[in-house]
């Protein structure tokens, strides 16, 4: 399911409507959740990008992921603004609330960031959530846990796959692959985002842009959301 | 009272104390409204309260536009107390970290 909307501050409360409408059998809290995500990344697609957006929704028995896509430039980045900024929360909010989010860029073309939430045993599942929100003023440090991310040490920014025959880089981890691709439990901050550039021309045939969650992208584009 | 009639968010003064007002809001507070919520709140403020209470009890949705809102209320004033705070906006308040920021109090 996927609904284009205008580049109207309006379009923020539509979306909202628009997903709602797919999840009212869920838990209140999910609806909540995903309600306020929704409304974050479209106001973040209209504040930081030109003309309207798309939001898609996928959603199966087990779980259901929302994405936002627009035209806009840039990466969008987890901030952690002070309690007298009163910007900056954006993204923060979807990383707090989400089982798992992520972006997947294109450079000259667009960006979509997206978030999935786990269906499975939703009541469940609440105090999982619950312990990644009330964790999250721990703030967005990049995480310390390269034993838990057995693939970070060979993906810094700008450093691999030149040789990748095709001008794309996929960053999907593998131990996301290697299991379940729904993450209930706190994932360490900021290891529940996942990024994907796109590079096309020259930066795809270099590599430019590659890079893990926290040392590439979110660093390169921070200021950029709110 | 009724100050402001705004489509999205209706903003009321309950108690029109220039030292600490009680403002209650009605509706869903997103980009959309919280320009029109800005403008019909400021005026409140003109004296610059050293206190002010906000009831969220019609407050249906806020996200970080409404949160950006109340934290540039509390620096403008000296602190703000937020009563009648729905699950969503409390799941928000919580997502951001602020709940400790604002007062909260079950009623008003």
């Amino acid at each position: 399911m996927k609904q284009a909307f205008g580049a109207s501050e309006e379009s923020v409360g539509q979306a909202r409507r628009y997903v709602s409408g797919m999840v009212s059998d869920l838990p209140a809290e999910l609806q909540d959740s995903v309600s306020l995500m929704v409304s974050e990344l479209a106001t973040n697609a209209l504040l930081h990008a030109s003309g309207g957006f798309d939001v898609a929704v996928d959603r199966s028995d087990t779980v259901m992921t929302v994405s936002v896509t627009d035209q806009g430039g840039g990466l969008p980045a987890v901030q952690s603004p002070s309690a007298t900024e009163p910007h900056g929360r954006g993204l923060r909010i979807v990383e707090s609330l989400s089982d798992e989010w992520g972006i997947t860029s294109t450079p000259a073309i667009g960006k979509t960031v997206w978030f999935r939430m786990s269906l499975i045993g939703a009541p469940i599942g609440r105090p999982d959530l619950a312990a990644v929100a009330t964790g999250d003023e721990h703030g967005n440090e990049p995480a310390n846990d390269d034993s838990s991310h057995p693939t970070s040490q060979s993906t810094g920014p700008g450093t691999d796959r030149v040789d990748r025959p095709k001008a794309r880089v996929d960053r999907s981890r593998p131990r996301k692959a290697s299991h379940s691709p729904i993450v209930r439990s706190r994932a360490p901050i900021p290891g529940k985002c996942r990024w994907e550039l796109r590079p096309t021309g020259w930066a795809g045939r270099l590599g430019v842009g590659s890079g893990d969650d926290a040392d590439g992208a979110i660093t390169a584009a921070s200021g950029l959301t709110r | 009272m009724e100050v402001a009639d705004q489509p999205d968010v209706v903003v009321t003064v309950t108690d029109d104390d220039p030292s600490a007002p009680v403002i209650a809001l009605a509706g869903e507070l997103d980009l959309s409204s919280v320009e029109s919520t800005r403008a019909g709140i400021e005026p409140l403020l003109a004296n610059r309260p050293s206190h002010v209470t906000i009831d969220l009890e019609k407050l249906t949705f806020m996200d970080s536009s409404g949160i950006a809102l109340l934290v540039q209320i509390s620096n403008d004033t000296g602190h703000v107390t937020l009563t009648n705070v729905a699950p969503i906006v409390h799941r928000v308040l919580e997502a951001t970290g602020l709940l400790e920021h604002f007062g909260l109090v079950a009623g008003s």
